[in-house]
């Protein structure tokens, strides 16, 4: 079963021909590692897929269904969640605040509701708020609930976010770098972190990741990009094997 | 037919001076916001400091030329003192903070303006303001056409002074990116004072226009808000785009006024302004922003 | 004003039940001692408690500047008094008409707000209020041009609401509704939606908010809000003029904002009450010190804007976070020190 397809995309950004004809497969359950050098389009092909970007040509679907040209705020509701490079994290808000936030497309109730806050809207509320507790102890956030986001330090933001993410409970979670800017010990805890989010929680998860160590350890597929289209695909151990790669990373001589 | 044209061009014509008035104010506004990116709301007060301290000094008996000099001076002393010690704390914050702060210096002002001169209306002398002049098809106020050339003379000088003066480079670098020309060495705290000291003796000039082709009155800084519509045809930093919309917000209101009636004649140029904002939210020859994740 | 924790909610219950009762009651009972004048002025705190309540929906969550706020006032007290005078509707009917309408032009201004941002949302508002307020004055067959309109005194059946007391209570049952509203929407995902497209606008599309429902929302209630304070404004006054609305008006909703510190209902409405009772102050100021110095109180109107420029300048350059921004610094230092760390706290 495949989550997520992404078919001979091309996107055109004043006049720079960033992705050609890339093409992505994400099965249903596995870690999808997506790497290549600075500037090669992973970011921008998410971009696409979570609707922030039109790409030119091609198409995406979700589970079979089409969504590209949808908007981003569709798009989340369907069920494609994302992690951002940087810090996205609400920095007013509490940090239960900012893992609610995740929950937002799960809560049905319009503003009338609201405003009078009886009945439905609190009964929603009361529900979402139960149902982030297991992700906010799983990413042992506890202490930190009341806490305003922003006061937080780098890490911890960096955890509310991922929490966030996984609050939403999309078919398919999106990691873009989730190491980045962090030391060895705290990398190695998200690397933990994602396979226990993977084993637990979201199976289906695309992580555009630089350093090469943690994604061979965690992918189970990996794809690889440069100039904006695909040049391999396979499992870590050919992908460490792969001749283009090598050449992609390393330059040729 | 050729009538109704003939009346039409005329009123047109008759648009002209007014509508130099709204492209010196136009270009007052550009030239701050190109450079600092604040967005000066005060401009209109600033303005009519202009038009009183000028009128002040005629009260003195000074010549002309000398009591618009006088003005020049103190309304720039006011405007580098304001540029200084207030705004500067506000460069690279939010715009959003930058028009609340301007707003507030401008109420300022104009308190300050009707407790030294009164709110009552006084006339401002300018010399040969009414001596008619005929040209070949034109026949006008040597008044009204000194307000068009200024404004047209106000605009090549700038872009000749933008495009080929060394500061003027400068301040043209600094209005496209602040922190690279911080780091090549451009003062840019002499670059906004500039800005701001150009921006007035322009405004002075609008002023005692305004002041001479209306009253003089405290009810004239919202000359400054119709100019704002002027900016909104032209787009917010382009110094070209201050002619046409300045031209073009005049016309259209004595169009208005003519063929609509109205008490207001400023509610043609508000008009206009919510209307382009509405259709073309980046004004007509603006360009539109990508923001990036 | 974020939604609680849960650890302290059912502790402070009782105790803000309590709170919330004993204001009750005196601002109930407060007609019986205050004079005339003071009961006056109190309503008008209250009409501008909901109008600034609902600039906060724009300025403080979603951070939507906006210049023409008393525009809308307008809007609704022009609505008010043309379906009284003019069509003679029941004023029970207006109560409800005058905000929706309010709101509906709302809408209206907000669809080109989604795509105009910082200085051209600005604009657009300030071309809005000016649009109306000189509108105002041109459409002399609607809208009475300088003269104005009456407002007759409204009537429920046997009873006509027609002095300060009755307007007073008015006032006050439809603000108290108001607050509740806000106060209950602050601890919803709309309060959160609007907070994260303030922040983050790009990044909250992605938690599934659409940025286009929640500009519109906001707007939508800003405007329901300022409709409602137009209302009652226009009841209150009797008579409205395009007089009672120049851009003064919306300049002081602005410094409400800055004042009690945007994004918190509590600042709100101590900025409400500290920028409506302003003028009357400096006024009695200045009516002391006339028998001194006469011509200050020539120059009144002029001094009151001068000290409206000191505030707004003042705050936004000392004190940004407002009032409410300073009580958080405070709460924060005292946490800061009961932990052991002397953090000093700064106002940046």
């Amino acid at each position: 079963m495949e989550a997520l397809r992404v078919s001979n995309l091309s996107l055109n950004l004043s006049g720079i021909q960033i992705l050609s004809q890339a093409r992505l497969v994400v099965e249903k359950g596995v870690i999808h590692g997506l790497i290549g050098p600075n500037g090669a389009g992973k970011t921008s092909l998410m971009n696409c897929v979570t609707g922030y970007y039109k790409p030119n040509a091609g198409s995406v679907t979700l589970a079979g269904a089409p969504i590209t040209n949808l908007k981003p705020h569709k798009i989340a509701k369907l069920g494609i969640s994302r992690m951002f490079q940087h810090i996205e994290i609400v920095q007013e808000l509490s940090v239960k605040d900012n893992i609610l936030l995740g929950r937002h497309t799960h809560m049905n109730y319009n503003p009338l509701h609201a405003v009078l806050l009886y009945g439905k809207a609190r009964a929603e509320e009361l529900r979402n708020e139960v149902e982030i507790e297991d992700v906010i102890s799983f990413l042992q956030l506890e202490e930190f609930q009341g806490r305003i986001a922003g006061s937080l330090p780098y890490g911890t933001q960096k955890r509310v976010e991922l929490a966030r993410a996984i609050a939403a409970m999309p078919q398919v979670l999106i990691l873009d770098e989730p190491t980045s800017g962090m030391n060895q010990r705290e990398k190695e805890e998200i690397v933990e972190a994602v396979l226990r989010v993977h084993k637990s929680f979201i199976p289906t998860i695309v992580l555009i990741e630089h350093d090469m160590r943690v994604v061979m350890q965690i992918s189970e597929r990996i794809s690889v990009m440069n100039y904006g289209t695909m040049i391999a695909e396979g499992d870590p151990q050919d992908i460490q094997r792969n001749e283009l790669v090598l050449e992609a990373y390393l330059g040729r001589d | 037919m050729l009538e109704e044209l003939q009346l039409f061009a005329s009123i047109c014509l008759n648009g002209l001076p007014i509508g130099g008035i709204y492209c010196l104010l136009a270009l007052s506004f550009v030239l701050i916001f190109r450079a600092t990116k604040i967005f000066n709301l005060c401009q209109g007060e600033i303005m009519m400091l202009g038009a009183y301290l000028t009128y002040s000094g005629l009260q003195w008996s000074l010549p002309f030329p000398v009591a618009i000099g006088f003005s020049f001076v103190g309304t720039s002393v006011v405007a580098l003192t304001l540029e200084k010690f207030i705004l500067r704390n506000f460069v690279a914050k939010p715009i959003f903070i930058s028009i609340m702060v301007t707003l507030g210096l401008g109420v300022l002002l104009r308190g300050v303006i009707g407790i030294v001169w009164g709110v009552d209306q006084k006339v401002l002398e300018v010399p040969m303001f009414d001596k008619m002049v005929s040209l070949p098809g034109v026949h006008m106020t040597a008044g009204k056409l000194g307000i068009i050339m200024t404004a047209i003379a106000a605009i090549v000088l700038l872009e000749t002074f933008f495009k080929y003066s060394r500061l003027g480079m400068a301040v043209r670098a600094t209005a496209s990116n602040l922190n690279a020309s911080m780091i090549m060495g451009v003062n840019i705290w002499r670059i906004f004072s500039l800005s701001w000291l150009l921006a007035a003796v322009i405004s002075v000039l609008a002023g005692v226009f305004i002041a001479r082709l209306s009253i003089l009155e405290p009810g004239i800084s919202q000359f400054a808000l119709v100019a704002i519509a002027a900016l909104v045809l032209g787009g917010f930093d382009s110094i070209g785009g201050a002619i046409v919309g300045g031209f073009a917000i005049g016309i259209v209101e004595a169009l208005s006024v003519f063929y609509i009636g109205g008490q207001s004649k400023h509610l043609a140029g508000f008009v206009v302004m919510f209307a382009v904002l509405m259709i073309r939210p980046y004004g007509l020859f603006g360009i539109r922003k990508v923001e990036r994740v | 004003m974020s939604s609680n924790s849960s650890t302290t909610r059912d502790g402070g219950r009782l105790n803000r039940a309590c709170w919330i009762g004993l204001s009750l009651l005196l601002v109930f009972c407060f007609p019986l001692v205050g004079g005339r004048y003071v009961v006056f002025l109190v309503t008008l705190i209250f009409i501008n408690a909901i109008a600034a309540q609902g600039l906060n929906f724009l300025i403080g969550y979603t951070g939507q500047l906006s210049l023409g706020h008393g525009a809308f006032l307008a809007i609704g007290a022009y609505v008010t008094a043309i379906l009284c005078n003019t069509y003679h509707v029941s004023f029970w009917i207006v109560l409800f008409a005058a905000p929706l309408l309010t709101g509906l032009v709302g809408i209206l201004v907000a669809l080109p707000a989604l795509r105009l941002k910082g200085l051209y949302l600005a604009m657009i508002t300030l071309a809005f209020h000016m649009v109306v307020s000189l509108g105002l004055m041109s459409l002399d067959d609607i809208t009475g041009g300088f003269q104005g309109l009456d407002v007759p005194n409204p009537r429920l059946g046997p009873l006509v609401l027609r002095c300060e007391e009755h307007f007073y209570y008015l006032s006050l049952i439809v603000a108290v509704l108001f607050y509740f509203a806000s106060v209950n929407l602050s601890r919803t995902k709309i309060y959160r939606a609007f907070i994260a497209i303030k922040e983050k606008e790009i990044s909250a599309q992605a938690m599934g908010i659409s940025l286009w429902y929640y500009k519109t929302l906001a707007f939508f209630l800003a405007s329901i809000y300022a409709g409602a304070a137009g209302c009652l404004f226009a009841v209150t006054m009797g008579h409205i003029t395009p007089n009672h609305f120049p851009l003064i008006v919306s300049i002081e909703f602005i410094m409400m904002t800055i004042v009690g510190g945007p994004g918190s209902i509590f600042g709100m409405i101590l900025g409400t009450c500290l920028i409506t009772l302003l003028p009357y102050v400096l006024l009695f100021v200045v009516q002391a010190m006339g028998s001194t110095f006469p011509s200050v109180v020539v120059h009144f109107a002029d001094l009151k804007i001068i000290v409206y420029g000191l505030v707004i300048v003042g705050f936004l350059m000392y004190l940004p976070g407002g009032f409410q921004g300073l009580k958080n610094h405070v709460v924060e230092y005292w946490v800061a020190r009961s932990r052991g760390r002397g953090v000093k706290p700064s106002l940046s």
